[in-house]
């Protein structure tokens, strides 16, 4: 073993205190370097989860909004419909091969009306958003290919290549709020191909 | 064995030792130990352990911090007009450190230039750049002017009002020199006024141009000072 003098004593300490330093900012620029969860989203983008999508006096029968949402994967649109006259909402445990008549469900969004419904606009054809709405005959049309979609009837695919039905979004009443909180039939997105396409499940 | 001797053998049996020309002799030793001793540890002069000495070395370590720092802002900072502000601004509250980053690259500047500066009082106070060290001297001289340039181009780049004005007001003196003023203008500005040609213009000077020369010139300086050694004493 090397014998221990002045010299020695102090290059070992210069030695030290550098790596030390050196090793210590490491992890400090590993996490300057990763992105955050914590970050504000970009323009357009919101964060996964349940969202708000109006306030409950802003929606009166005839009226149409969107609203953006996340489920997990990407930001979509959404469509939140007060409807009037009768509405059906979408069936659940169906796939994209029977996916086309899908009215006569069940309403389970929580605390509101029938009339009040939510549904994705990307288009099952070819993932435009359709957004073209005729309050008379309740009709939603994709302005890319003329997909249409009977919103009072389970968005059932009344004419045009739509492969599908746009599935739809489980509403929640919190307070005074109309959230969005999550898929409807969770399975049935699964088994649309632009949405897998898409990465939106 | 060492897994250090290994290091250090699998490296001369690969380089060191290696030599395609029979009959010629490397200028340097023949194993990577003597060469690397030969490099590290070189004696210098007494004199030149003085903490006035040492001006130089910190200017080069503050050269080095601001590369560092200036590739870790590098990675969120977006130079366009509609981007500059909000992403500095999104370094200096949301990026973890990021505040300590900037702050570091921003003083790591004011030590590069006022290092350089002291460094060149010293050299010129004890003689050193007389002959035969006048072309170091020179090289050093332009080091000082490209590090100011160099702070000149990275103020603009937070594209704040202050950054706005300063370089205003900036290019407006370099527009007073005679003869080439308007054409250095024109060159900088890349339009009529401070815009956004501007700023790409003076972020790729500050990111590409002027690091790279720096670098360039300081391995020559460093080489020409290890060959001629360190002058005088105080």
């Amino acid at each position: 073993m090397k014998k221990t003098t002045r010299r020695n004593l102090v290059k070992y300490a210069a030695v030290c205190g550098i790596g030390f330093t050196v090793l210590n900012s490491v992890p400090v620029v590993l996490r300057y370097v990763s992105p955050s969860p914590d970050w504000p989203m970009p323009k357009g983008q919101v964060k996964p989860g349940p969202i708000k999508v109006a306030d409950l006096k802003d929606v009166s029968p005839g009226s149409f909004t969107m609203f953006n949402f996340n489920f997990g994967k990407i930001t979509l649109v959404g469509g939140l419909w007060y409807l009037e006259g009768k509405v059906t909402h979408q069936r659940k445990g169906a796939t994209q091969a029977d996916g086309k008549d899908m009215g006569g469900g069940a309403n389970e969004n929580i605390g509101l009306p029938d009339e009040i419904v939510s549904y994705c606009l990307l288009c099952t054809h070819l993932g435009c958003i359709p957004k073209n709405w005729d309050p008379e005959q309740s009709i939603l049309t994709c302005p890319c290919h003329n997909g249409m979609y009977d919103i009072s009837n389970g968005a059932s695919v009344i004419s045009g290549p739509p492969p599908a039905a746009i599935p739809e979004i489980k509403l929640e009443k919190r307070g005074e709020e109309i959230w969005a909180v999550d898929w409807k039939d969770l399975n049935y997105v699964k088994t649309l191909d632009v949405y897998k396409n898409k990465g939106a499940v | 064995m060492g897994i250090i001797q290994k290091v250090i053998d699998f490296f001369d049996e690969r380089y060191f030792k290696y030599v395609d020309t029979p009959g010629w002799k490397p200028t340097v030793p023949n194993n990577m130990k003597d060469f690397l001793e030969g490099v590290m540890k070189k004696p210098i002069p007494d004199y030149a352990t003085h903490p006035m000495y040492c001006l130089g070395g910190l200017a080069f370590a503050a050269f080095l911090l601001q590369i560092a720092t200036g590739i870790l802002l590098g990675m969120y900072y977006k130079p366009t007009p509609e981007a500059a502000y909000e992403s500095v601004k999104f370094i200096m509250t949301q990026v973890y450190m990021g505040s300590l980053i900037r702050g570091l690259h921003a003083w790591g500047a004011n030590i590069f230039i006022a290092a350089i500066v002291l460094h060149t009082f010293r050299v010129f106070l004890t003689g050193s750049y007389k002959k035969p060290r006048e072309l170091t001297w020179v090289l050093g001289v332009s080091v000082l002017g490209l590090s100011l340039f160099e702070g000149f181009t990275g103020y603009l780049l937070p594209w704040d009002q202050l950054a706005y004005w300063a370089t205003t007001v900036g290019l407006q003196i370099a527009g007073t020199v005679p003869v080439v003023g308007d054409i250095i203008v024109q060159l900088l500005q890349g339009g009529p006024t401070v815009g956004p040609n501007t700023l790409s213009r003076f972020y790729i000077i500050h990111v590409v141009l002027l690091p790279l020369t720096i670098m360039g010139i300081l391995a020559i300086k460093f080489l020409m000072i290890r060959r001629q050694g360190i002058s005088g004493g105080l």
